[in-house]
């Protein structure tokens, strides 16, 4: 993965990968749905919001574990947005 | 802004891909710690020998960075023409810790790393010469916007060979023309794994046992 701190549109501070295309997947959002949707976990957005944070120091002293469920988040939304385009 | 391409959105409904260009990039990561080496490079501490200064510069000795001066991709590095007459640039390659650990060898080293992030080591050399004749580096390299890290951290999965890679630095300049510098990673450089090692252990640097937390330097 390529990560990246980004700055959105309401000046939120966000972390993200760089998708194939170049746009940046928000790893947070993208690891709530990989919760939600892969896992079936009722409370995903806390669960994310704990070891995929916004904040880029946070989710390295998660370890691999943050590493990994980061992954699967830009995994999941790489495919649904494949899906979506299909 | 809301690419306005991408159908796919979170739970709270906010965006999930946004169009780089409607995103601001900052710095990848502000660490706690920046542990930070000189000589990496045989090619600059061959030039370091060539500098004049009234000590060696030792290869792979540690010194701190003050993460307050790191800047994002692109952002501007601000000239202090009042400290400085003579500021210089230098590309160099930062490992991204991902686990906390002390006395480990240097093959136990690479499991420590999460990532690779290339950084621009902005120095001031009138500066460094002056502090150099008491043996330190402080001052010249840790003046604000001194250190631009990124554009982004590559996880460590994606660099198998750490000794085999190609790095760019573009340098604008208001008024001279804008100056490439690239730059290889390759046999010369210095091995950062068992620098990891041997250089920044807590034993060994004196430094108390919170100095190799996860998401430093």
């Amino acid at each position: 993965m390529r990560l990246v701190s980004f700055e959105n549109s309401v000046g939120q501070g966000r972390i993200g990968a760089v998708a194939p295309d170049g746009r940046i997947v928000d790893l947070n959002s993208a690891c709530v749905l990989y919760l939600r949707d892969v896992e079936g976990a009722e409370a995903c957005a806390r669960i994310s919001d704990a070891i995929v944070p916004a904040d880029m120091r946070g989710l390295f002293e998660g370890g691999d574990t943050s590493l990994e469920a980061a992954r699967k988040g830009l995994t999941t939304c790489s495919i649904k947005q494949a899906r979506c385009s299909e | 802004m809301l690419d306005q391409a991408s159908p796919v959105l979170g739970v709270r409904g906010e965006p999930v891909f946004y169009a780089a260009e409607d995103v601001r990039l900052k710095a990848p990561i502000i660490p706690k710690k920046f542990f930070h080496t000189a000589g990496n490079f045989r090619e600059h501490h061959e030039e370091a020998t060539k500098a004049g200064f009234s000590h060696p510069v030792m290869p792979w000795i540690v010194f701190f960075q003050n993460v307050d001066a790191i800047i994002g991709h692109e952002e501007s590095v601000i000239y202090p023409e009042h400290l400085t007459q003579e500021l210089d640039y230098e590309l160099e390659l930062a490992v991204v810790l991902k686990k906390s650990g002390k006395h480990f060898s240097p093959e136990q080293a690479r499991s420590y790393v999460g990532g690779y992030v290339i950084f621009n080591d902005i120095t001031a050399r009138d500066i460094q010469r002056r502090e150099m004749k008491s043996g330190v580096f402080s001052f010249c390299k840790g003046i604000d916007t001194f250190c631009p890290l990124g554009p982004w951290i590559v996880t460590a999965d994606e660099i198998p060979d750490a000794h085999n890679l190609a790095m760019e630095l573009r340098v604008k300049r208001r008024g001279p023309p804008a100056v490439a510098l690239e730059q290889d990673v390759g046999e010369d450089s210095g091995d950062p794994f068992p620098l990891l090692a041997d250089g920044i252990q807590c034993g060994r640097c004196g430094f108390n046992r919170d100095s190799l937390r996860r998401g430093c330097f």
